[in-house]
């Protein structure tokens, strides 16, 4: 039995084993999402990277966004097939990451035409039109509040690994 | 054989998008120069107005030498504005599951 992050027990786009004991697929699922949510607001918070980190960590971070959308495609599978029999919170959820899926891909590919130091150090020199800086800024204001929602729709299910996590933790360390 | 399908089958979706941008002209005429700069750059410099929301990242001192260290505050900036989204989002989504339960054992 897995819960999901509405509540359910019949499985969704992270599994979790009741009780306390955390499966390795929720593991990795939490260590990646984790993950790419840090490395979304380091990217964010240019004035703190400067640009050149800016602009390699948002290529790694692109490498890992495809990984995190190749591991839930069963989930966008059959939710997109499913769409209109589910309740509105579950099209709500699918509304809101299919739009970050479209803010961040549009994010990454300006920030790839805009990048001034990665691109060129890998030896690729590409002649980008103007309003490719307009985008990469608009689609990042609108991805921080995407990831926001994202996170925040599955706040049932953070918590729930959250406490899990802490449990082991917490037993971890006893003799 | 399932992931390297999956992949091919994100990618493929992510491609698409890009696509679909690029030629729908999203980036404006191609040969013109990218307005963005590493830190020192000065709008004048560019031949840009001040104002224009393209410099949010340039963050230039007025001296245009690039700042000593790392800026904490625009970290922390956006660390509360995703909270913020975050915390309203699970303000409302709270809210209307309490509704629904009540509603629920109303109709029960």
């Amino acid at each position: 039995v897995t819960a999901t992050p509405d509540g359910t027990t019949s499985g969704g786009r992270w599994s979790v084993a009741p009780r306390r004991r955390l499966t390795p697929r929720a593991r990795l699922d939490i260590g990646l999402d984790a993950t790419l949510l840090a490395a979304y607001v380091l990217a964010y918070s240019f004035g703190f990277t400067g640009q050149e980190v800016h602009e390699w960590l948002s290529l790694a971070l692109a490498a890992v966004l495809i990984v995190h959308l190749t591991l839930h495609w069963d989930w966008v599978l059959r939710t997109t097939q499913r769409l209109w029999r589910r309740g509105a919170r579950r099209r709500l959820v699918w509304l809101v990451d299919l739009l970050l899926l479209v803010s961040m891909t549009l994010c990454v590919l300006s920030g790839v035409l805009v990048s001034q130091y990665a691109l060129p150090a890998l030896g690729v020199h590409l002649t980008a039109g103007s309003n490719w800086s307009h985008v990469h800024d608009l689609t990042a204001q609108l991805t921080l509040a995407l990831v926001a929602a994202h996170v925040a729709l599955s706040w049932q299910w953070v918590a729930r690994v959250g406490r899990q996590l802490a449990a082991r933790w917490s037993t971890v360390g006893r003799p | 054989v399932r992931f390297v399908r999956h992949l091919v089958a994100s990618s493929l979706v992510i491609a698409f998008i890009c696509a679909v941008a690029v030629f729908a002209g999203l980036g404006g005429q191609p040969g013109k120069p990218a307005i963005f700069c590493p830190h020192g750059c000065t709008p004048q410099s560019l031949g840009l107005t001040p104002g224009d929301p393209a410099l949010r990242h340039l963050a230039a001192p007025a001296s245009g030498h690039q700042p000593p260290g790392p800026d904490y505050a625009n970290l922390a900036q956006t660390v509360v504005l995703g909270t913020a989204v975050a915390m309203l989002v699970v303000a409302v989504d709270v809210t209307a599951r309490r509704r629904r339960r009540a509603r629920r054992t109303r109709s029960t």
